[in-house]
């Protein structure tokens, strides 16, 4: 029986997660959610390359409300692929609220320290490319 | 709750099931189809030096990679491994590299700094004030009837497939922004709606670098310019295209009468 969840959404629709494999204790699901997806205001052009992609990756989906959904699984624990996107980020905090959240970050594109703010992209371009042209951004093939 | 369907006996059948899912959801299917088997497809079949050669051309070889790295279906990082593995030539692939770094440069920007992704990050440097530009699009923005020819000929291409060249968008977003004098969010909203690999960060920031908001300069353009990328794609006909047909100091002049006069 799965004793944690992974929790696919919709920037992160990528065959090559490792978990996928670790079937024995993930079970992984994608929450078709009205209100997220009508928060984002997608087109249908946007839901049907979406869903056309969800049905390539080893997962269930489900539709409904995703804290109500989460709220009544088993499981405490939730794994989900990081994303930046305002929207997510906001659902992020509210499932945090209710279960313990296990982020997934891809690897960085290049080696540079985060927290390090370029407000032009020459700037960024200037440190970023000693590392852009390294298989896996210089860290480690 | 309810479990949704994962078999389909052809697209036209998703479709209808996505429609009837999302009957909110604005618009028809893209001919763009998603999957891990297309990804892979346009993986194999990108030319990173080609690329960089033809990449601001209509019918340059750009990679449609953009709605597959947006929806994570593939990481910049695997596709910049993927293009250097196979080069021994850090030069030609330059400019391939350099267009994921603008993706990731956004990204980051906009990790510390969700406050700006909807807010001018400086001053229009237009000679106007942010109040002086509508909040709306207007009708025929909205539906590609501006009566400019390649204008609506771009606004087709981001409502019937969800898919706009870069180099369009830029023409879009100025002739939204400077031509017709909205904000700068209206046009990128809209851009979101619509665009396969809409993502906030990317598209908003971008938005703002047209604009002049994120950047030293408002970005403009001309007829010569869209004909000399797009002739024989749109159509770049003078008399259809009027507003536009005039030379860069001519334009400057007429759109921003506030700033510095340009000779030329």
């Amino acid at each position: 029986m799965a004793d944690k969840l992974l929790l696919v959404h919709d920037k992160a629709l990528r065959s090559g997660l490792d978990v996928y494999e670790a079937s024995e204790s993930f079970k992984a699901v994608h929450i078709w959610d009205d209100e997220y997806y009508r928060t984002q205001r997608y087109s249908l052009k946007r839901l049907v390359f979406i869903y056309e992609t969800l049905l390539d990756l080893p997962l269930e989906i489900i539709h409904g409300n995703t804290l109500d959904i989460l709220s009544g699984e088993n499981s405490d624990h939730i794994v989900i692929p990081y994303s930046g996107d305002q929207v997510l980020k906001t659902l992020f905090s509210k499932i945090e609220k209710i279960k313990t959240v296990q982020y997934l970050f891809e690897t960085s594109f290049v080696n540079l320290d985060r927290t390090v703010e370029f407000k032009r992209f020459f700037k960024y371009w200037n440190q970023a490319k000693k590392t852009a042209f390294l298989i896996n951004g210089d860290r480690g093939a | 709750m309810s479990i949704l369907k994962r078999h389909f006996d052809n697209r036209n059948d998703l479709i209808a099931y996505v429609k009837e899912l999302a009957p909110w959801a604005e618009g028809n299917a893209s001919q763009i189809p998603g999957g891990q088997r297309e990804c892979k497809k346009r993986l194999t079949n990108l030319n990173a030096v080609k690329y960089g050669k033809t990449r601001n051309h209509g019918n340059g070889s750009v990679s449609m990679l953009s709605p597959y790295i947006n929806h994570g279906i593939i990481t910049l990082n695997e596709v910049r491994n993927h293009v250097v593995k196979d080069s021994n030539d850090q030069k030609s692939i330059e400019t391939f590299i350099r267009e994921l770094g603008w993706r990731d440069f956004w990204s980051r920007f906009a990790e510390n700094n969700q406050n700006l992704l909807w807010n001018d990050v400086e001053d229009y440097k237009t000679g106007y004030e942010s109040d002086d530009y509508e909040d709306e699009l207007p009708e025929d923005i909205l539906v590609g009837d501006t009566g400019v020819s390649c204008v609506d000929a771009f606004i087709n291409d981001l409502l019937n497939t969800g898919y706009v060249h870069n180099h369009a968008r830029m023409y879009l977003a100025s002739y939204i922004v400077h031509f017709r004098q909205i904000k700068w969010q209206a046009g990128a909203r809209w851009f979101l709606t619509h665009l396969l690999d809409g993502d906030v960060a990317s598209n908003n920031f971008s938005w703002q670098w047209i604009a002049s908001t994120f950047s030293n300069k408002p970005y403009i353009f001309n007829l010569e310019n869209v004909d000399k990328y797009f002739n024989g794609i749109v159509d770049t006909t003078r008399s259809k295209n009027r507003v536009l047909d005039a030379s860069y100091p001519t334009l400057h002049n007429r759109l921003f009468p506030n700033l510095e006069v340009q000779n030329g």
